[in-house]
Protein backbone atom coordinates (compact mmCIF):
# COMPACT_ATOMS: atom_id res chain seq x y z
CA UNK A 1 0.00 0.00 0.00
CA UNK A 2 1.39 3.76 -0.73
CA UNK A 3 0.57 7.34 0.88
CA UNK A 4 -2.03 7.95 -1.60
CA UNK A 5 -3.62 4.50 -0.95
CA UNK A 6 -3.92 5.28 2.80
CA UNK A 7 -4.93 8.78 2.76
CA UNK A 8 -7.92 7.65 0.10
CA UNK A 9 -9.21 5.41 2.75
CA UNK A 10 -8.41 6.78 6.34
CA UNK A 11 -12.45 8.02 7.18
CA UNK A 12 -13.29 4.34 5.90
CA UNK A 13 -10.46 3.23 8.60
CA UNK A 14 -11.83 5.38 11.53
CA UNK A 15 -15.28 4.51 10.84
CA UNK A 16 -14.37 0.77 10.57
CA UNK A 17 -15.53 -0.22 7.14
CA UNK A 18 -13.16 -1.84 5.96
CA UNK A 19 -12.98 -5.43 5.19
CA UNK A 20 -10.18 -7.22 7.25
CA UNK A 21 -7.55 -7.77 4.44
CA UNK A 22 -7.80 -3.76 3.40
CA UNK A 23 -7.21 -3.00 7.43
CA UNK A 24 -4.44 -5.19 7.87
CA UNK A 25 -2.43 -3.37 5.02
CA UNK A 26 -3.74 -0.43 6.69
CA UNK A 27 -2.34 -0.74 10.14
CA UNK A 28 1.05 -2.23 8.51
CA UNK A 29 1.63 1.36 6.47
CA UNK A 30 0.54 3.48 9.34
CA UNK A 31 2.65 1.45 12.05
CA UNK A 32 5.79 2.37 9.28
CA UNK A 33 4.35 5.51 7.83
CA UNK A 34 4.81 8.99 10.05
CA UNK A 35 3.35 11.09 7.62
CA UNK A 36 0.13 9.27 6.74
CA UNK A 37 0.11 8.94 10.73
CA UNK A 38 0.06 12.59 10.96
CA UNK A 39 -2.72 12.76 8.66
CA UNK A 40 -4.97 9.80 10.15
CA UNK A 41 -4.28 11.79 14.03
CA UNK A 42 -5.40 15.87 11.78
CA UNK A 43 -8.56 13.56 10.40
CA UNK A 44 -9.58 12.03 13.61
CA UNK A 45 -8.98 15.07 15.72
CA UNK A 46 -11.65 17.23 13.35
CA UNK A 47 -13.81 14.20 13.17
CA UNK A 48 -14.39 14.36 16.56
CA UNK A 49 -15.96 17.48 16.62
CA UNK A 50 -18.52 16.23 15.13
CA UNK A 51 -18.86 13.70 17.61
CA UNK A 52 -18.89 16.22 19.92
CA UNK A 53 -21.63 17.84 18.28
CA UNK A 54 -23.72 14.78 17.90
CA UNK A 55 -23.60 15.18 21.96
CA UNK A 56 -25.16 17.93 22.68
CA UNK A 57 -28.64 17.98 23.81
CA UNK A 58 -31.58 20.01 23.47
CA UNK A 59 -32.91 22.40 26.17
CA UNK A 60 -35.26 20.18 28.82
CA UNK A 61 -37.61 22.64 28.28
CA UNK A 62 -37.82 22.29 24.85
CA UNK A 63 -41.07 19.92 25.10
CA UNK A 64 -42.60 22.39 27.45
CA UNK A 65 -41.98 25.10 25.41
CA UNK A 66 -43.96 23.26 22.57
CA UNK A 67 -46.82 22.60 24.49
CA UNK A 68 -47.04 25.70 25.86
CA UNK A 69 -47.08 26.92 22.13
CA UNK A 70 -49.65 24.72 20.96
CA UNK A 71 -51.68 25.87 24.36
CA UNK A 72 -51.25 29.50 23.24
CA UNK A 73 -51.92 28.28 19.54
CA UNK A 74 -55.36 27.05 20.65
CA UNK A 75 -56.33 29.79 22.95
CA UNK A 76 -55.82 32.30 20.46
CA UNK A 77 -57.68 30.43 17.89
CA UNK A 78 -60.28 30.17 20.26
CA UNK A 79 -60.56 33.37 21.34
CA UNK A 80 -60.67 34.46 17.54
CA UNK A 81 -63.71 32.28 17.41
CA UNK A 82 -65.27 34.13 20.44
CA UNK A 83 -64.08 37.13 18.19
CA UNK A 84 -66.46 36.21 15.27
CA UNK A 85 -68.68 34.61 17.91
CA UNK A 86 -69.48 37.43 19.93
CA UNK A 87 -70.87 39.38 17.21
CA UNK A 88 -72.91 36.91 15.58
CA UNK A 89 -74.61 35.68 18.73
CA UNK A 90 -75.01 39.53 19.10
CA UNK A 91 -76.85 39.85 15.44
CA UNK A 92 -78.69 36.65 15.94
CA UNK A 93 -80.28 38.35 19.14
CA UNK A 94 -80.91 41.79 17.49
CA UNK A 95 -82.79 39.64 14.83
CA UNK A 96 -84.91 37.46 17.11
CA UNK A 97 -85.56 40.91 19.36
CA UNK A 98 -86.90 42.43 15.83
CA UNK A 99 -88.47 39.24 14.83
CA UNK A 100 -89.98 39.05 18.45
CA UNK A 101 -90.90 43.15 17.95
CA UNK A 102 -92.83 42.20 14.70
CA UNK A 103 -94.61 39.30 16.36
CA UNK A 104 -96.08 41.36 19.11
CA UNK A 105 -96.61 44.22 17.02
CA UNK A 106 -98.78 42.57 14.85
CA UNK A 107 -100.95 40.24 18.05
CA UNK A 108 -101.54 43.57 19.33
CA UNK A 109 -102.85 45.13 16.45
CA UNK A 110 -105.46 41.83 15.29
CA UNK A 111 -106.27 42.52 19.21
CA UNK A 112 -106.83 46.21 18.71
CA UNK A 113 -108.86 45.48 15.50
CA UNK A 114 -111.19 42.79 17.80
CA UNK A 115 -111.64 45.74 20.08
CA UNK A 116 -112.97 48.16 17.88
CA UNK A 117 -115.29 45.91 16.37
CA UNK A 118 -116.62 45.34 20.19
CA UNK A 119 -116.09 48.78 20.59
CA UNK A 120 -118.71 48.91 17.76
CA UNK A 121 -121.15 46.71 18.91
CA UNK A 122 -121.20 48.24 22.42
CA UNK A 123 -121.90 51.59 20.31
CA UNK A 124 -125.15 50.01 18.97
CA UNK A 125 -126.38 49.38 22.80
CA UNK A 126 -125.09 52.96 23.67
CA UNK A 127 -126.29 54.65 20.21
CA UNK A 128 -126.30 58.31 21.43
CA UNK A 129 -129.10 59.27 18.99
CA UNK A 130 -131.27 56.23 20.42
CA UNK A 131 -130.53 57.22 23.56
CA UNK A 132 -131.35 60.71 23.07
CA UNK A 133 -134.65 59.68 21.53
CA UNK A 134 -135.73 57.98 24.21
CA UNK A 135 -135.19 60.83 26.36
CA UNK A 136 -136.61 63.10 24.30
CA UNK A 137 -139.85 60.47 24.04
CA UNK A 138 -140.07 60.41 27.92
CA UNK A 139 -139.33 63.88 27.90
CA UNK A 140 -142.62 65.03 25.59
CA UNK A 141 -144.22 61.77 27.67
CA UNK A 142 -144.09 63.74 30.95
CA UNK A 143 -144.62 67.16 28.92
CA UNK A 144 -147.72 65.78 27.61
CA UNK B 1 -47.16 3.15 23.74
CA UNK B 2 -46.33 2.31 19.98
CA UNK B 3 -45.96 4.85 17.29
CA UNK B 4 -49.34 3.83 16.29
CA UNK B 5 -51.04 3.94 19.95
CA UNK B 6 -49.35 7.16 20.37
CA UNK B 7 -50.79 8.71 16.91
CA UNK B 8 -54.09 6.96 17.82
CA UNK B 9 -54.03 8.47 21.10
CA UNK B 10 -53.30 12.01 20.02
CA UNK B 11 -55.87 11.46 17.59
CA UNK B 12 -58.17 11.08 20.64
CA UNK B 13 -56.77 14.42 22.14
CA UNK B 14 -54.81 12.77 24.76
CA UNK B 15 -52.26 15.97 25.41
CA UNK B 16 -50.07 13.70 27.50
CA UNK B 17 -49.35 11.25 24.45
CA UNK B 18 -48.49 14.07 22.70
CA UNK B 19 -46.08 15.15 25.00
CA UNK B 20 -44.20 11.39 25.09
CA UNK B 21 -44.21 11.68 20.94
CA UNK B 22 -42.32 15.04 21.78
CA UNK B 23 -39.54 13.20 24.28
CA UNK B 24 -39.46 10.26 22.01
CA UNK B 25 -38.25 12.09 18.98
CA UNK B 26 -36.71 15.47 20.21
CA UNK B 27 -33.16 14.08 20.77
CA UNK B 28 -33.03 12.49 17.29
CA UNK B 29 -34.62 15.45 15.32
CA UNK B 30 -32.30 17.77 16.96
CA UNK B 31 -29.39 16.24 15.87
CA UNK B 32 -30.34 15.88 12.54
CA UNK B 33 -31.00 19.80 12.73
CA UNK B 34 -27.58 20.40 14.42
CA UNK B 35 -26.04 18.18 12.01
CA UNK B 36 -27.42 20.34 9.23
CA UNK B 37 -27.66 23.51 10.74
CA UNK B 38 -24.65 23.68 13.39
CA UNK B 39 -26.45 26.28 16.02
CA UNK B 40 -28.26 25.03 18.80
CA UNK B 41 -30.78 27.62 18.50
CA UNK B 42 -31.82 27.22 15.52
CA UNK B 43 -31.91 23.26 15.89
CA UNK B 44 -34.08 23.76 18.94
CA UNK B 45 -36.42 26.20 16.40
CA UNK B 46 -36.59 23.98 13.92
CA UNK B 47 -37.51 21.04 16.26
CA UNK B 48 -40.44 23.14 17.61
CA UNK B 49 -41.76 23.93 13.74
CA UNK B 50 -41.80 20.21 13.02
CA UNK B 51 -43.47 19.23 16.60
CA UNK B 52 -46.15 22.58 15.67
CA UNK B 53 -46.41 20.92 12.18
CA UNK B 54 -47.38 17.30 13.23
CA UNK B 55 -49.75 18.89 15.63
CA UNK B 56 -51.85 20.49 13.31
CA UNK B 57 -51.61 17.96 10.40
CA UNK B 58 -51.79 14.40 12.94
CA UNK B 59 -55.18 13.75 11.08
CA UNK B 60 -53.94 13.81 7.78
CA UNK B 61 -50.96 11.64 8.50
CA UNK B 62 -51.72 8.03 6.76
CA UNK B 63 -50.16 5.52 8.46
CA UNK B 64 -48.48 4.16 5.48
CA UNK B 65 -44.63 6.04 6.11
CA UNK B 66 -43.29 5.49 9.75
CA UNK B 67 -44.17 8.01 12.03
CA UNK B 68 -40.38 8.57 12.40
CA UNK B 69 -39.39 8.72 8.86
CA UNK B 70 -42.28 11.19 8.56
CA UNK B 71 -40.74 13.29 11.30
CA UNK B 72 -37.19 13.32 10.11
CA UNK B 73 -38.38 14.00 6.27
CA UNK B 74 -40.03 17.14 8.21
CA UNK B 75 -36.65 18.23 10.03
CA UNK B 76 -34.57 17.49 7.16
CA UNK B 77 -37.23 20.41 4.60
CA UNK B 78 -37.32 22.66 7.46
CA UNK B 79 -33.08 22.98 8.48
CA UNK B 80 -32.86 22.74 4.29
CA UNK B 81 -35.14 25.50 4.16
CA UNK B 82 -33.98 27.62 6.76
CA UNK B 83 -30.56 27.41 5.23
CA UNK B 84 -31.47 28.62 1.67
CA UNK B 85 -33.29 31.41 3.73
CA UNK B 86 -29.99 32.18 5.99
CA UNK B 87 -27.96 32.21 2.45
CA UNK B 88 -30.67 34.72 0.89
CA UNK B 89 -30.71 36.86 3.87
CA UNK B 90 -26.35 36.73 4.17
CA UNK B 91 -26.56 38.50 0.29
CA UNK B 92 -28.56 41.15 1.13
CA UNK B 93 -26.95 41.83 4.56
CA UNK B 94 -23.94 41.97 2.16
CA UNK B 95 -24.93 43.77 -0.49
CA UNK B 96 -26.31 46.54 2.15
CA UNK B 97 -22.76 46.85 4.21
CA UNK B 98 -21.44 47.01 0.49
CA UNK B 99 -23.95 49.73 0.21
CA UNK B 100 -22.52 51.20 2.98
CA UNK B 101 -26.32 50.74 4.13
CA UNK B 102 -25.27 49.48 7.98
CA UNK B 103 -22.22 48.02 9.32
CA UNK B 104 -23.22 47.43 13.15
CA UNK B 105 -25.65 45.05 11.93
CA UNK B 106 -23.34 42.76 9.90
CA UNK B 107 -21.36 42.07 12.49
CA UNK B 108 -24.13 41.36 14.89
CA UNK B 109 -24.99 39.13 12.09
CA UNK B 110 -22.01 37.09 11.45
CA UNK B 111 -21.55 36.37 15.51
CA UNK B 112 -25.19 35.04 15.77
CA UNK B 113 -24.26 32.76 12.56
CA UNK B 114 -21.83 31.08 15.04
CA UNK B 115 -24.02 30.98 17.95
CA UNK B 116 -22.47 27.47 19.12
CA UNK B 117 -21.31 25.68 22.32
CA UNK B 118 -18.25 24.02 20.43
CA UNK B 119 -16.98 26.99 18.89
CA UNK B 120 -16.83 28.51 22.47
CA UNK B 121 -14.54 25.70 23.05
CA UNK B 122 -10.38 24.77 21.99
CA UNK B 123 -11.93 23.43 19.32
CA UNK B 124 -13.57 26.82 18.19
CA UNK B 125 -11.41 26.80 14.81
CA UNK B 126 -11.32 23.32 14.04
CA UNK B 127 -15.47 23.18 14.21
CA UNK B 128 -15.31 26.22 11.97
CA UNK B 129 -13.07 24.02 9.43
CA UNK B 130 -15.51 20.80 9.74
CA UNK B 131 -18.35 22.57 9.58
CA UNK B 132 -17.49 24.81 6.00
CA UNK B 133 -16.68 21.20 5.25
CA UNK B 134 -19.62 19.70 5.50
CA UNK B 135 -21.76 22.67 4.60
CA UNK B 136 -20.09 22.37 0.96
CA UNK B 137 -21.08 19.18 0.27
CA UNK B 138 -23.72 18.70 -2.54
CA UNK B 139 -27.51 18.77 -0.61
CA UNK B 140 -27.74 15.12 -1.03
CA UNK B 141 -24.42 13.80 0.33
CA UNK B 142 -24.69 16.79 3.06
CA UNK B 143 -27.97 14.98 4.12
CA UNK B 144 -27.51 11.59 3.81
CA UNK B 145 -24.33 12.00 5.42
CA UNK B 146 -26.08 13.73 8.42
CA UNK B 147 -29.03 11.36 8.99
CA UNK B 148 -26.50 8.54 9.19
CA UNK B 149 -23.57 10.01 11.30
CA UNK B 150 -25.48 12.35 13.98
CA UNK B 151 -28.56 9.82 14.59
CA UNK B 152 -27.52 6.43 13.41
CA UNK B 153 -30.09 6.15 10.84
CA UNK B 154 -29.83 2.99 9.19
CA UNK B 155 -29.28 3.28 5.55
CA UNK B 156 -32.50 1.74 4.54
CA UNK B 157 -34.60 4.38 6.92
CA UNK B 158 -32.17 7.36 5.11
CA UNK B 159 -33.49 5.75 1.96
CA UNK B 160 -36.96 5.65 2.80
CA UNK B 161 -36.84 9.25 4.45
CA UNK B 162 -34.88 10.78 1.14
CA UNK B 163 -36.97 8.89 -1.26
CA UNK B 164 -33.71 7.29 -2.82
CA UNK B 165 -32.92 3.81 -3.62
CA UNK B 166 -30.50 2.06 -0.75
CA UNK B 167 -27.86 2.05 -3.31
CA UNK B 168 -28.09 5.34 -4.29
CA UNK B 169 -27.72 5.79 -0.25
CA UNK B 170 -24.80 4.06 0.25
CA UNK B 171 -23.15 6.02 -2.61
CA UNK B 172 -23.90 9.09 -1.25
CA UNK B 173 -22.74 8.50 2.08
CA UNK B 174 -19.54 7.11 0.27
CA UNK B 175 -18.62 10.15 -1.47
CA UNK B 176 -19.62 12.77 1.29
CA UNK B 177 -16.92 10.71 3.24
CA UNK B 178 -14.42 11.02 0.30
CA UNK B 179 -15.34 14.41 -0.20
CA UNK B 180 -14.85 15.23 3.77
CA UNK B 181 -11.20 13.71 4.02
CA UNK B 182 -9.85 15.40 1.28
CA UNK B 183 -11.41 18.73 2.44
CA UNK B 184 -10.12 18.16 6.04
CA UNK B 185 -6.14 16.27 5.41
CA UNK B 186 -4.08 19.14 4.33
CA UNK B 187 -1.37 17.75 1.80
CA UNK B 188 0.81 20.65 2.48
CA UNK B 189 1.74 19.96 6.17
CA UNK B 190 2.21 16.18 5.12
CA UNK B 191 5.06 14.65 2.79
CA UNK B 192 3.04 12.38 0.79
ZN1 LIG C 1 2.15 6.81 4.00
Amino acid sequence: MNCKECTEKLVFYIDKELNNNELNTMQEHLKLCSSCNIAYKQLCNKLSVIDKERDLIPNPYLATRILNRIENISYKSNRQQQRILQPAFLIFILIIALFTGFLVGNSYQTIANDNNSSVQTDDLFFNELKQENIELTLLTYENE
Amino acid sequence: MNDIELIDAIKNGDKNAFRLLIEKYQDNLFKVSIGLLHNTQDAEEIVQDVFFQVYKSIYSFRQEAKLSTWLYRITVNKSLNLIRKQKRNKIVKNLSSFLLINDNKEIEFEEQDYAHPLKILELKETAKEVFAAINSLPTNQKIAFTLNKYDNISYKEISEIMELSLSSVESLIHRAKVNLQKKLIHFKNIDV
